[in-house]
């Protein structure tokens, strides 16, 4: 790592920590930022309703935010990376689709059954998640079957592709016979949220993404490889089925189970590699890895903190506020960057 | 009749692309060896099935029939990682990551060298300066790629190829849009590596006329004929080169190896005079479609050397003209094309 890396590394932490402590001392319910300290610290507060509201709910959705964050990244970076294509997201292969298809049933057939799972309280969420992991689990099967019939992964692209369209064409038959309030608990699912995991449900997701994430930095050798193609891979000793297979594996763990838990979350995923590729400007995954963690992180812990609109009552789709905060973050970053799209091309 | 040991032997060979519903042989019944040190062009047309040869070669792409014998063992016998460590490859295929810098692709080649982390050791570091340094790249080694010229990056790719550090570099079309210099250039390292490392060189090229310069050998494809590998000067003298190269806009010279295109010549007129201005003016002529002959004619063409110029005059039936460049000559001579 050179100087300059390191200089934007520390400053990535410090923002980190900052935005952790802003992240949960916001929120609708005002509470002082000495008093989070205090909290934080370990130190008694004085105040038992505070004390819940940052244990049952602000502290496990600043750990959630901090896991997607960095979950979607890697499996951004990933994808990118296995498809050599900038367009490439945790969801090409179908993984999001596979997940709405899941909940769309789970919802949407669910209540012609007389079932309303929003009012089922923490046994409907997960059924949610359940349905959601089960849908992006089928889809992500078929995907990785045929990923071993096919020898280039291009044709990989664009089978994943097909599956997003076909099983987004099933739910938009599912909508049209469904009852309108089916409808707005399925949209309000896909509108994504951050804030409903408890603590039981994270003892579930941490170990999941951390282990993935861990067992993904692994790769990185295979990965940088892979940058020559598939041809120079084969000749450097890599073997392409079997590192596309655990990258379509780690991939589907990251982004399904944080859509199981959390519903699609858009745009974080494509985005983050590349803010992290040009403010970093290396192609090196060794050092990608850690920067896309924490980026990601940060974003999301940033657009968090907006979507949940500090002081008001109510709060902000997330799915909405990552792409609204998030695309003039890339754009300018694009912009300034004239030489962006030559790190995709040689 | 080898003296050297073969790396590289191929036993009735044929190569391909097998679906599900049928096999399609490119090459057929190839039986050939690549000795150890030796630097070989794989010369054909395009779309003959090179490029298909040699992925077949590398273990990229299994062969359909016959056998690929890499130092004594069946190239199916090798786990991909073992055969990493024999044969490096450059190929033509696009690299989808401009922001890589030169020395971390260079680096890359110890891939098949390094712990699971990917991380140097001092004798990678080691090898990979040494390539850097024998490519001649050590001036941009901190640039990314997508700021090189192309023939900077094919160094920098044979260089990557080098830091494998196999006993076999296979290369498909290594000097492909790259302009004189720098494709001599490239040919000129290729052949130092093999003279100097001992390294076995095999190369899919076009450059015929530098190719056969300095090869060792060469591996000719011909439409609907047999595998042919031979010495440069012995495939000339006994014609089979030509065949290569049979085409109506294509003139072969066998007494000097040089190419030319073959222009329709319509006049006839004589030359004589300074050797050089001669030379040059021929050249002229003969784009113009003007033969020189032997004959009498009525178009007479004298050039002289005076001091450092050149003078031609042009003797007609009717007129004398003095030029004192080859386009007035040419100029002058437009006008009795129409006689």
């Amino acid at each position: 790592m050179n100087k300059q890396v390191l200089t934007i590394f520390t400053s990535l932490v410090i923002l980190l920590i900052l935005l952790l402590l802003l992240n949960i001392s916001l929120g609708s319910v005002y509470i002082p930022f000495h008093k989070t300290l205090t909290f934080l610290i370990g130190k008694d507060i004085g105040h038992i309703g505070w004390e819940n509201i940052l244990i049952q709910f602000r502290i496990p959705k600043a750990i959630t935010a901090i896991l997607v964050g960095s979950g979607l990244g890697i499996s951004g970076l990933l994808m990118q990376t296995l498809f050599r294509n900038p367009l490439a997201g945790p969801f090409v292969l179908g993984i999001s689709s596979g997940a709405s298809l899941g909940v769309a049933i789970a919802i949407l057939t669910g209540m012609s059954f007389g079932l309303a799972i929003n009012q089922l309280g923490i046994g409907g969420s997960w059924i949610l998640t359940v349905s959601a992991s089960f849908g992006a689990f089928l889809v992500l099967s078929v995907v990785i079957l045929v990923s071993l019939k096919i020898r280039d992964s291009m044709s990989l692209l664009i089978i994943g592709l097909m599956f997003g369209s076909a099983t987004g064409a099933i739910v938009s038959v599912l909508q049209f016979f469904s009852k309108a309030e089916s409808i707005q608990a399925y949209l309000i699912w896909t509108f994504g949220s951050l804030g409903g995991l408890t603590w039981e449900e994270l003892k579930i997701f941490i170990p999941v993404i951390f282990l993935t994430l861990g067992w993904a930095y692994t790769f990185s050798k295979s990965l940088n490889a892979l940058l020559l193609g598939d041809n120079y891979s084969r000749s450097m000793g890599v073997n392409i089925k079997k590192t596309r297979l655990i990258i379509i594996i780690a991939t589907s763990l990251l982004a399904g189970t944080i859509t199981a838990f959390c519903g699609p979350i858009a745009f974080i995923g494509i985005a983050i590699p590349h803010i992290t590729r040009l403010l970093f400007n290396t192609a090196n995954h060794k050092v990608l890895f850690p920067m896309v963690i924490f980026s990601g992180a940060i974003l999301m812990l940033f657009c968090d903190i907006i979507a949940q609109m500090p002081g008001k009552e109510y709060t902000l789709p997330i799915n909405a506020v990552t792409s609204v905060l998030g695309a003039p973050i890339v754009i300018w970053l694009v912009v300034r960057r004239k030489d962006f799209s030559k790190s995709f091309s040689g | 009749m080898d003296h050297n040991p073969c790396v590289i032997e191929l036993k009735n060979l044929t190569v391909g692309y097998r679906s599900t519903k049928k096999v399609i042989p490119v090459l057929q019944n190839i039986n050939v060896n690549l000795q150890k040190g030796e630097m070989v062009c794989l010369v054909g047309e395009n779309g003959i099935g090179k490029s298909t040869l040699l992925r077949t070669l590398a273990g990229i792409q299994p062969g359909l029939e016959g056998q690929v014998i890499i130092n004594g063992k069946n190239i199916e016998d090798f786990r991909i990682q073992e055969l990493s460590k024999i044969i490096s490859l450059v190929l033509t295929d696009r690299i989808f990551a401009g922001n890589l810098k030169v020395d971390e692709l260079v680096s890359l080649g110890r891939h098949p060298y390094t712990n699971w982390l990917g991380n140097l050791t001092p004798e990678d570091q080691d090898k990979i300066t040494w390539a850097i340094e024998i490519s001649d790249i050590k001036n941009i080694r901190e640039k990314p790629i997508n700021e090189l010229s192309d023939g900077q990056f094919q160094k920098v790719l044979i260089a990557r190829a080098l830091a494998q550090d196999g006993d076999i570099i296979i290369l498909d079309e290594p000097t492909a849009h790259l302009d004189l210099p720098n494709k001599i250039s490239i040919l000129k390292l290729l052949k130092d590596l093999s003279d100097h490392t001992g390294k076995s060189i095999l190369m899919a090229t076009h450059e015929l006329e530098f190719g056969f310069q300095m090869a060792d050998r060469i591996w000719m494809v011909l439409k609907n004929e047999k595998f042919i590998s031979g010495v440069p000067e012995d495939l000339m003298l006994n014609h089979t080169f030509e065949k290569l190269i049979q085409h109506d806009a294509v003139n072969y010279d066998l007494s000097n190896g040089r190419f030319s295109v073959n222009h329709e010549l319509k006049w006839q007129c004589n030359l004589e005079g300074d050797p050089t201005a001669v030379f040059w003016t021929i050249n002229a002529l003969h784009r113009n479609r003007w033969s020189i002959t032997q004959e009498e004619t009525n178009v007479k063409i004298k050039a002289v050397k005076i001091k450092n110029h050149f003078e031609w005059i042009l003797s007609t039936d009717k007129k004398n003209i003095t030029c004192t460049k080859i386009e007035e000559v040419i100029n002058s001579l437009k006008h009795f094309q129409h006689l």
